[in-house]
């Protein structure tokens, strides 16, 4: 059985892998994307300059990481393409795109200087090489005389450029670097100091070696990048190691996002960008890593959502499956064994028709028959507790719980009746037919035997296999019935991201679904070794 | 006859110069429909109109259809957050529903200054006083003045002096308002005067003067947070660099707010707002800025890092429990269930002396918002006594037994009130059908608005003639809709050239048969409804009208790339908002939001002068003459505007419905004295 039972979970993984790749493809060919929606929400058909919301779109989608290619990032980004591509922007005759890129060149720091540099040899940027010049002069507070003319200026930068070309070199930042990770305080301070002039040119070589001597004492150097890109995670005396931990995963996962504006990627980080610098690679680490991040309309962990909306459904779906099974097993085998009877037709036409009701119409039926106003209250309407339920005794509390839950479970349970007892029925007749049950009988058993001990334990392999569905949809919950009577469940959680495109959560509740179904079935196989004799885990 | 008075007052206004003549301005309020107070409600007489005696105490228990996703001013777009946030936030101004003045709130009086570069690189700020023959007088360092009548001592009108109650002499030329006084700088000795050649250039033809460009807003002392913090400039400025903040999920909101060049705090108690053009609708923006307590996000903890602080601020906890300054405060929110606030004990308006805001305001001690899904549901809990109010009824319940028997009308009122909002037909110009006024004209013929107002719409909206609110300043009444009649769209196809030329049932022109699609998205049944009844109407004329339906989400998106013939849509607008970026030649690119495609040269003017027309009543007889261009051209067919239907318990009084959204204000309902009972 262990066999059988690694090799189903090794196949698991390709099959959920495949899962995730097509509700990936799903949600990103369905219309409309967050960003768009939250806009059009807002909005809500007002006519507000819609060129520049075209651009603050892009804006929100930059914040949930949608700038980014789908499944596979040819770009080959580095700090020279990504500064060009800024300054073109330059160019744009979109002012929001103008101004963001300038704000992003200033921001970026030190490290554009020389590409940008280089472009003022560029024909193509003429138009901008007075706006460059503004740039690397803001960044290096270097003075052009007023008034002067873009070509001197040019060459006024040009030769302070090549006067100070030695503090953008990475061969210079790598001895400066030595010197705080072994120096003594005098030459630590001066090559700080130094480091800090060079700016974010010198990024690369103080994350890196900063990376790799995590262990020693590298909480200058990080100290120092938080100086120079403004980030608040420094590494101060008194912190304890998990607090230092913490501090440097932080750099490895932003320095991971960012790296491509500061630096260059060596062969191998360029393979594997062309995987993960994409949507869909950060789609399948979320799944890797079981962190599915924030939603993007609630702003809150996804777990967290989960977790509060999980109890709640999982409430309704247990106790209505319990319920269904606990009645139509029951009623099927009465009906099996009743065949052709008169009560065995009002059973059936009584369980066709609740068949046939829509648990939506059933729902607003009862609440407007049930719950007051013109007709008497005998049940509440909304929730699953009454208001201040918190405060009741235990017994008092289950009780309003109970009277709660009465019409909610009603309409889900009444159309698995006649499903499940159906089932049972045909399973029954079939069995009963069968050689091994006359022989029972000839053996002068009583009728109860033969259909309880015989009978009843053959019939129910299918409808364990209805059991498989179980685990997922004890996570599905009913989106109406959680709609209709206001209740905090996971249906509803998952419809409305749905709506909202809210990918993480969508991701999220794909997964898991995904998982448990493969999970039931596993466990429902198994179970059938475990009922049926017949079958062994043997080919 | 009053319009001719009003129109040479205004003239000597303008062009009067030293002589500080004043005189008292007609009320905005003769430019709108007022709401009556509780209009709806049998039960209250006249004589308990007049004689209101309002009692304090109680609560109103409301519902809400959907749970907010959180309460951040800034982050959460939906309408219900607003109107919540609204009762736990006061703003720097505000405006007044009936009047539509702006009134003094947490500011004390504001000013408000032009920018003139000049071709040395200097920039200076003031008042123009005067520009003639190619000279401006302008008064440096000083700007119109608006403070409220309230805070006046004594009044000069001949002299122009007004002495405040703080103490402070403000010279110039006074005009009043009905709760405001207005203080424009007149000519003196410390003027300056400026000529054009000395004025650096933007653009051809145009000088770099930029009017009403500068505010600085002079806010009151002794106003707190709900958490007994003081209210501080600082946290005017930590909300506008929240608002920019890339990081922050608020770009739609940050659209409104990027005009806005520089936020200054200038002193203790002022702060200054630059902007870099000049356009009405500047004060309405300044002075409404959502404003959030500094000391609660505490911004400085991230240092100059705005990624991680933008980050924090979509996610903080402060979202779910938020700490405002109004005259109620937070007190929870049951996630799913219901909201509460609370009456504030000292809120500041109750000592400033306003009379726009009663002693004893708000009368009702508490407000619940109490979240139901289901309106079947929600029409039990309202019977049951658990819920006072529900908005936002649809039709069908509206006209269901249970709710207008007697039993019902007994105990609720029902109570409807229009809001600006319409729907319209685009017809889009660029098309070979569309671009002929006389069809687009013949097309508004053929609609059978009455039958789909009664059939589709159950007698529920109000036909409009064009883009401006019915109830509200521009709006030209005397302009009736174009009346449906058969005979004279189809004379006016003729003379556009479209005939059934080759007898196949369908009019052609030039060899095109007029056969065209409409667009239309799922998200409602009653689209699908209206068009079934247009195409059969439309088919009469002979006229082959394809229905096309897609998914709601991409709809907005279809529209704006002009990918349609013909398309029903609609717009909400405020009582004063800007037209320019619906009907303006340059908003045809790029996604803009005039999807037809009109193009009208005179229209474009008045859009442009429209735009920096600070006078209001000028303003609004400007667009009237767009309401009436427009009206000609039939760019758009329009249909509808929409009732929104209510009911509260009767046992409320004091209600009145405006045209501003949310188009009621619980802090002047009362609940008559016995029926108050608070649990």
């Amino acid at each position: 059985m262990i066999d059988y039972i690694i090799k189903r979970l090794f196949w698991m993984t390709f099959t959920i892998f495949g899962i995730m790749v097509i509700t990936f493809c799903v949600t990103r060919l369905a219309p409309g994307d967050p960003a768009l929606l939250k806009l059009q929400a807002m909005g809500q058909a007002s006519a507000r300059n819609q060129q520049l919301s075209q651009q603050l779109i892009e804006d929100t989608r930059k914040l949930y990481g949608f700038d980014r290619p789908l499944i596979f990032n040819l770009k080959n980004e580095n700090v020279k393409t990504n500064t060009y591509n800024l300054a073109k922007d330059l160019t744009s005759a979109n002012e929001y795109t103008k101004q963001f890129a300038y704000n992003q060149l200033l921001e970026i720091g030190a490290a554009v200087i020389p590409y940008l540099t280089q472009l003022l040899n560029d024909q193509e940027f003429f138009n901008q090489y007075d706006t460059l010049l503004e740039i690397l002069a803001t960044l290096t507070a270097f003075n052009f005389p007023p008034e002067s003319a873009t070509s001197d200026k040019i060459d006024l930068w040009k030769k302070h450029y090549s006067e100070t070309s030695q503090l953008y070199s990475s061969d210079y930042h790598i001895q400066l670097v030595r010197k705080i990770l072994e120096g003594n305080d005098e030459s630590k301070l001066e090559s700080q100091t130094k480091l800090l002039k060079a700016g974010s040119s010198a990024l690369d070589t103080i994350l890196s070696l900063g990376f790799k001597n995590k262990y020693r004492n590298s909480a200058d150097l990080f100290n120092l990048a938080a100086q120079i890109t403004k980030k608040s995670w420094f590494i101060v005396p008194g912190m304890t190691e998990k607090e230092k931990k913490a501090v440097i995963r932080n750099w490895e996962s932003w320095w991971k996002n960012e790296k491509y504006k500061y630096s260059f990627f060596n062969a191998w980080e360029k393979f594997i960008n062309i995987f993960s610098a994409t949507q869909f690679g950060k789609w399948f680490s979320m799944v890797l890593s079981l962190d599915f991040g924030e939603s993007y309309s609630y702003h809150v962990p996804v777990t967290d959502l989960i977790k509060e909306r999980l109890p709640v459904s999982l409430q309704l779906s247990l106790i209505s499956i319990f319920i269904t099974y606990i009645i139509a097993i029951p009623l099927g085998v009465f009906s099996a064994t009743h065949q052709y009877t008169m009560s065995d037709k009002i059973i059936t036409v009584i369980l066709f028709i609740l068949y046939s009701l829509p648990s939506f119409w059933l729902a607003n039926m009862l609440i407007l028959f049930t719950t007051g106003g013109d007709f008497p209250m005998i049940f509440p309407s909304r929730y699953l507790h009454s208001p201040g339920a918190e405060t009741f005794p235990f017994f008092k509390w289950f009780l309003d719980w109970i009277w709660h839950l009465i019409l909610p479970i009603t309409c889900l349970t009444y159309a698995g009746f006649a499903y499940v007892s159906r089932q049972m029925r045909v399973g029954m007749l079939d069995i009963i037919r069968q050689d091994f049950i006359r022989t029972a009988r000839a053996k002068g058993l009583s009728e109860r035997s033969v259909i309880f001990r015989h009978a009843l334990r053959n019939a129910l392999i299918p409808t364990v296999t209805l059991l498989a569905y179980l685990l997922p949809a004890l996570l599905g919950g009913s989106v109406i019935i959680e709609e209709i009577f206001t209740i905090e469940g996971m249906g509803k959680l998952s419809f409305e991201a749905i709506l909202n495109r809210d990918y993480p959560i969508i991701n999220a509740i794909a997964f898991f679904s995904a998982f448990l179904t493969l999970i039931g079935m596993l466990l429902t196989d198994i179970a059938y070794v475990f009922v049926d004799p017949r079958i062994t885990f043997e080919k | 006859m009053k319009k001719i008075e009003i129109f040479i007052f205004l003239t000597l206004f303008f062009f009067a110069v030293s002589s500080a003549i004043t005189q008292e301005k007609k009320s905005l309020r003769d430019f709108i429909t007022l709401p009556v107070t509780d209009k709806f409600n049998s039960l209250v007489t006249d004589a308990d109109r007049n004689n209101p005696a309002p009692t304090a105490g109680g609560q109103i228990i409301i519902r809400m259809p959907l749970d907010p996703t959180s309460l951040n001013p800034i982050t959460d777009n939906s309408a219900h957050t607003q109107v919540i946030l609204g009762y736990l936030f006061d703003s720097l101004i505000t405006r007044h529903s009936e009047t539509l003045e702006w009134l003094p709130w947490l500011a004390k009086y504001w000013q408000e200054r032009d920018l003139i570069t000049l071709k040395n690189g200097n920039i200076i700020e003031g008042r123009i006083i005067a520009d003639n023959d190619g000279k401006i007088t302008f008064a440096e360092n000083e700007g119109k003045l608006v403070l409220g009548r309230h805070d006046i001592a004594t009044l000069d009108l001949t002299a122009g002096k007004i002495l405040t109650k703080e103490g402070n002499e403000y010279t110039g030329k006074i005009t009043l308002y009905e709760f405001t006084a207005e203080i424009e700088p007149v000519n003196s000795i410390n003027s300056r005067i400026i000529s054009y050649n000395d004025i650096a250039q933007s653009g051809e033809n145009k000088k770099n003067i930029i009017k009403n460009s500068v505010y600085y807003f002079t806010i009151r002392d002794g106003i707190k947070w709900h958490d007994g913090f003081d209210f501080t400039v600082n946290d005017i400025k930590f909300s506008f660099d929240t608002i920019v903040n890339m990081y922050v999920d608020a770009a739609p909101l940050r659209s409104y707010y990027n005009d806005i060049k520089t936020v200054e705090i200038i002193n203790k108690n002022t702060v200054k707002f630059v902007y870099g053009k000049s356009y009405f609708l500047s004060l309405n923006l300044c002075g409404g800025i959502p404003i959030f307590p500094k000391h609660v996000y505490k911004p400085e903890q991230f240092g100059a890092d705005k990624e991680a602080f933008g980050k924090y601020f979509n996610t903080s906890p402060v979202n779910r429990n938020p700490v405002g300054n109004s005259c109620y405060r937070f007190v929870s929110w049951e996630k799913g269930k219901n909201i509460i606030i609370e009456k504030v004990k000292d809120y500041w308006a109750s000592t400033a002396g306003l009379p726009y805001w009663k002693k004893g305001q708000p009368y009702l001690d508490r407000i619940i918002w109490t979240i139901i899904n289901n309106k079947t549901a929600a029409l039990k809990e309202l019977q049951n006594g658990k819920i006072d109010m529900d908005i936002d009824i649809e039709p069908d319940i509206w006209f269901m037994p249970q709710t207008t028997s007697p039993e019902f009308t007994a105990k609720f009122v029902r109570a409807y009130n229009i809001v600006p909002m319409y729907s319209y037909i685009g017809w889009n110009m660029d098309t070979v059908f569309f671009k002929d006024v006389k069809v687009r004209r013949a097309m508004s013929h053929l609609i059978p608005l009455e039958k789909i107002a009664k059939d589709i719409h159950y007698g529920l909206v109000i036909q409009v003639t064009g883009p401006f609110y019915i109830n509200g300043p521009i709006y030209d009444h005397s302009l009736k809709p174009y009346d449906f009649s058969l005979a004279k769209a189809k004379k006016l196809l003729r003379e556009a050239g479209w005939v059934d030329h080759d007898g196949d049932g369908i009019i052609d022109k030039d060899g095109q048969k007029f056969e065209f699609e409409y667009l239309i998205h799922n998200g409602r049944d009653y689209h699908q409804k209206i068009a079934d009844i247009i195409k059969e109407t439309i088919e009469r004329a002979g006229i082959k009208m394809l229905i096309r339906k897609i998914d709601w989400t991409i709809f907005a998106q279809t529209v704006a790339d002009r990918k349609f013939d013909a398309v029903r849509f609609a717009w909400g607008s405020g009582i004063d908002d800007d037209p320019y970026q619906i009907w303006h030649s340059s908003q045809i690119e790029n996604r803009g939001s005039n999807y037809v495609g009109y193009r009208n040269q005179r229209a474009d003017q008045i859009l442009e002068i429209g735009r920096e027309t600070f006078d209001p009543i000028k303003r609004w007889t400007l667009y009237r003459e767009l309401h009436h261009i427009l009206y000609d051209d039939q760019p758009y067919t329009f249909m509808f505007c929409f009732q929104t239907l209510l009911y509260y318990n009767n046992k409320f009084r004091n209600v009145k419905l405006y045209s501003t959204q949310p188009g009621y204000d619980l802090r002047e309902w009362y609940i008559k004295k016995p029926d108050i009972k608070n649990d």
